[in-house]
């Protein structure tokens, strides 16, 4: 007699004590629930109250026979430095504080790229105000552009991550402008899925 | 186990209920088959399939030489925990009859 001919629920009660042992050798498993067949047919319609459930009889039968207990469920992936990183509360903290002087940082980059016009120049580069032009309104004037530049640009980062693309060390750049998906080109003629095109005039 | 496989060859669930029949109420189905297994794997025991026409093929369980000395030393394990604890019981009544009367 097979699983096959066993009534219904000793059927059942064989298949799950099968997957019970399922980390013993296949001939071994297989002899085991061979044996156990006899148990199950003695049973009758209700093998759980006879014999316990499937995973009661089966450490029941690893125990008594010396083999090793069941393998636990396959562990979880494990995670990554940086994911528990993120988990930390101190770093969370941390981070929220960064956020928050975010601003500090827009103002700084814009004086990096404003740097970056006197490189091989005698202009003497000072802080509020560094000589660009040889104009002082003018220079005045670049300053509060390429700062409210930087800030524009620093607070568009901060939309939901859906709507924007780019890193905050890039975001002085237009790199996100290029990138794939930050630009919605449309036909003028495309209407919703479904709907018919309105015929140009 | 080896107690009653050496009277006579049996299938896992033939030793279940000879162990059944001889009092031992509460033993478990799948305690017996593990035990089989690991006495047969131990060597203490040999096997050999019997064909049934009425279910399953039968895995049958006879003692071997090495199961015998180890039934003898059993035995006499038991033999000597019993004499000890006969010798406790009655030094026991001895001392408080009219509790055991």
């Amino acid at each position: 007699m097979s699983a096959a001919t066993l009534p219904a629920a000793a059927a059942a009660h064989l298949a799950a004590l099968e997957r019970e042992l399922a980390d013993l050798p296949a001939d071994e498993r297989a002899e085991l629930l061979e044996e156990i067949e006899a148990s199950l047919l003695a049973a009758g319609d209700d093998p759980e109250a006879t014999l316990g459930t499937p995973a009661r009889f089966a450490a029941e039968l690893r125990a008594s026979a010396g083999l090793a207990p069941a393998p636990a469920i396959a562990a979880a992936p494990r995670e990554s430095a940086w994911t528990r990183l993120k988990r930390d509360p101190a770093f969370r903290s941390a981070l929220a504080t960064a956020r928050e002087l975010e601003p500090i940082w827009w103002a700084a980059r814009a004086y990096i790229v404003l740097a970056a016009f006197t490189v091989g120049t005698r202009e003497v580069y000072a802080v509020p105000f560094p000589r660009l032009s040889g104009y002082p309104a003018l220079d005045v004037v670049l300053v509060a552009l390429v700062v409210a530049v930087s800030i524009a640009l620093g607070l568009v980062d901060r939309r939901p991550v859906e709507t924007r693309t780019g890193r905050v060390v890039f975001n002085a750049f237009p790199i996100r402008y290029f990138e794939p998906g930050t630009r919605k080109v449309t036909h003028p003629n495309a209407v919703p899925h479904g709907m018919k095109p309105k015929p140009l005039r | 186990v080896l107690a009653v496989v050496r009277r006579a060859d049996g299938y896992g669930y033939n030793v279940v209920r000879r162990l059944r029949a001889a009092g031992l109420t509460d033993v478990g189905d799948a305690s017996v088959y593990g035990t089989l297994r690991r006495l047969y794997r131990g060597g203490a025991l040999t096997s050999y399939v019997v064909p049934s026409d009425e279910g399953p093929h039968r895995r049958y369980y006879g003692i071997t030489e090495r199961g015998r000395a180890q039934l003898e030393e059993a035995r006499a394990t038991w033999e000597e925990f019993e004499r000890a604890l006969d010798a406790l019981l009655q030094e026991e009544e001895a001392m408080t009859p009219e509790l055991t009367a």
